[in-house]
């Protein structure tokens, strides 16, 4: 009989749900910002996705840091600094990305928008985009940094993060401006968001052939996630909803009702979630030592 | 002289030029940097530690599998339910009549290239004297990335409160038995959590630790600092588990390792680990899936 007494699951749900906050915050802060300087059309969408960024990087950081075991000790992490870790490069991202995030919102808030033309103030925010980056990518280097978990083991996977992350900030860009009724040329945003999934499939496949021409582990993984226990999440729910149903619907339909929108852009906030559930929790299967 | 600056620009708000705005916030950024450091440094006190290299070697044509290892390390270090330094894999390979089992004893590897300590953010998980990777419970915030970075699962959580059971005042049998509770107050004992009052003694700290940080095994440091070997290689009835000097040339783990050819559990990772493992738990058979040791 084994009896279950150790645990060594370290990343659970929780982490899952920052990375996809995280990501979804980066994505929402370069589209805004983009529509806001550099593409016109997208313009009406640069508010939305402005005030996105800062409440829902602020829930993750609260997700972040539920999830420490001792949560009234996590200022120390501004304390110490370990230039080895990217946790501990990542905090400072965070910080610096929430603050620059909650400035941007700001201008919208009060109604200044002509004030983000100010060249300080463009400063500020251009300064933002490399944090915006960096905190959608950096914590696939966190999971990179561990040896010995073969699926997170893969210099693709800050790539993937990050296209996920996009993905889930314009995704739910269209949401909110979709449930707010302000629905002009939500189908070019339609548009550049299933672009930006058959990126993310593309980048999947790689990750797949790479996998399965590797060693054990790395074959033992990739069939644990395409036929095993997370074939279930994987195929139906990250392929097929989140993928899938978003490129049909905003590809290959023109005319729009206004629910179909809300529910593809839904649909493909699900499938960028299932794959960081699927990644942080798949990739910790036990491997066997010897 | 930092706390003083700080008062005084604190005191004194008109005349507060930018200046000495920024010394002030120096000041005080230097003022709480030193009060941290000085409340979670810990001094290796382990000075006949310096210049070794500790290793352990487990001979596993010795070991019967019998988990005294684990057991004496849960009586020496007072570890919980649910958390085991000094743990095993086993794996049954076969079909009958053709059946083999095996049994690995698992410790921390105590790897010289150790993935924790690369990871960690707050530098909780460090290298000292002898090449142990050391935890310091003071420091750590419980984000649980050393138990990612480990490739070998000898990292573990401490999610629940540590031993409650001495907090508890259930009878066994109502009014004819002491609850332990009871117990601990008539052996005027405190109720510290997975106190080790050897720790506390002979290393600076680490006597105490907590619910939501993670804990591991530490080669017994408290006992090797003082001359003596790990509880676990004490207590091993086969004395199937060698401790000593890698750089030593004339210690006990050396005349075993040049003895015989080791292996390590996932060399290929890089991690150098200092846990070695000679001979085979069952040497009869060729084993078909043999190969990541």
């Amino acid at each position: 009989m084994e009896i279950a007494i150790v645990e060594h699951m370290s990343y659970d749900w929780r982490i899952a749900l920052y990375f996809f906050l995280g990501g979804l915050a980066g994505g929402s802060y370069l589209l805004s910002v983009a529509a806001n300087y550099w593409i016109t059309g997208f313009k009406p969408f640069a508010r939305t996705a402005a005030y996105i960024t800062p409440v829902v990087l602020a829930a993750g950081l609260l997700v972040l840091i539920l999830d420490l075991g001792k949560p009234f000790r996590a200022w120390r992490l501004f304390l110490t600094f370990n230039a080895a870790s990217a946790l501990s490069w990542g905090v400072w991202f965070l910080s610096i990305f929430f603050a620059i995030s909650v400035v941007y919102a700001y201008f919208f808030f009060m109604g200044k928008e002509d004030l983000l033309e100010n060249k300080k103030v463009k400063l500020i925010v251009y300064i933002g985009i490399p944090f915006a980056i960096l905190t959608a990518s950096y914590t696939a280097v966190i999971l990179i940094q561990a040896p010995g978990r073969a699926l997170w083991h893969s210099p693709l996977l800050p790539v993937l993060f990050f296209n996920g992350g996009l993905i889930s900030g314009v995704a739910a860009t269209i949401l909110v401006a979709s449930i707010r009724g302000g629905t002009a040329n939500i189908g070019g945003l339609g548009k550049l968001l299933s672009w930006l999934i058959i990126a993310e499939l593309g980048f999947l496949l790689i990750e797949f052939i790479v996998l399965m021409n590797g060693g054990k582990e790395y074959v033992r993984i990739a069939k644990h996630i395409a036929t095993g226990d997370w074939g279930l999440l994987f195929w139906p729910v990250e392929i097929v909803i989140g993928s899938i149903l978003p490129v049909a619907v905003f590809l290959f339909f023109k005319k729009l009702p206004a629910y179909s929108i809300a529910i593809a852009s839904t649909a493909a906030l699900i499938g960028v979630f299932t794959m960081r559930i699927i990644v942080v929790l798949g990739g910790q299967v036990p491997t066997n030592l010897f | 002289m930092g706390k003083r600056k700080d008062k005084d620009t604190q005191g004194d708000k008109k005349g507060l030029t930018r200046r000495e705005l920024l010394l002030g916030a120096t000041g005080f950024a230097v003022a709480t940097g030193a009060i941290v450091h000085s409340v979670s440094a810990q001094t290796s006190n382990r000075p006949n530690l310096e210049g070794k290299e500790l290793a352990m070697v487990i001979d596993l044509q010795r070991c019967t599998g019998c988990g005294a290892c684990a057991i004496a390390c849960k009586n020496e270090n007072n570890v919980q339910d649910g958390v085991a330094w000094a743990w095993h894999e086993t794996r049954t390979t076969g079909t009958f009549p053709n059946v083999q089992y095996e049994y690995m004893p698992t410790l921390c590897n105590h790897c010289q290239n150790a993935p924790c300590v690369r990871l960690c953010p707050t530098k909780a998980m460090h290298k000292v004297a002898g090449g142990i990777t050391a935890h310091t419970p003071e420091k750590c915030i419980g984000c649980k990335s050393c138990i990612a970075a480990c490739p070998y699962k000898v990292i573990t959580p401490n999610k629940k409160e540590p031993h409650k059971f001495w907090k508890s005042d259930e009878q066994l049998f109502a009014g004819a038995s002491d609850s332990p509770k009871e117990v601990v107050e008539k052996v005027g004992g405190d109720t510290i959590p997975l106190y080790n009052p050897d720790r506390e003694q002979f290393l600076e700290g680490s006597g105490l630790r907590y619910k939501g940080i993670v804990e591991k095994c530490t080669f017994c440091d408290h006992r090797v600092t003082q001359g003596k070997l790990p509880y676990c290689v004490e207590r091993c009835p086969t004395k199937a588990r060698i401790f000593g000097d890698l750089n030593d040339p004339n210690s006990k783990v050396n005349e075993i390792l040049s003895k015989y050819s080791a292996k390590r559990l996932r060399e290929y990772l890089g991690t150098e680990p200092k846990v070695f493992y000679v001979r085979e738990f069952n040497p009869a058979t060729y084993r078909k899936s043999k190969g990541s040791v």
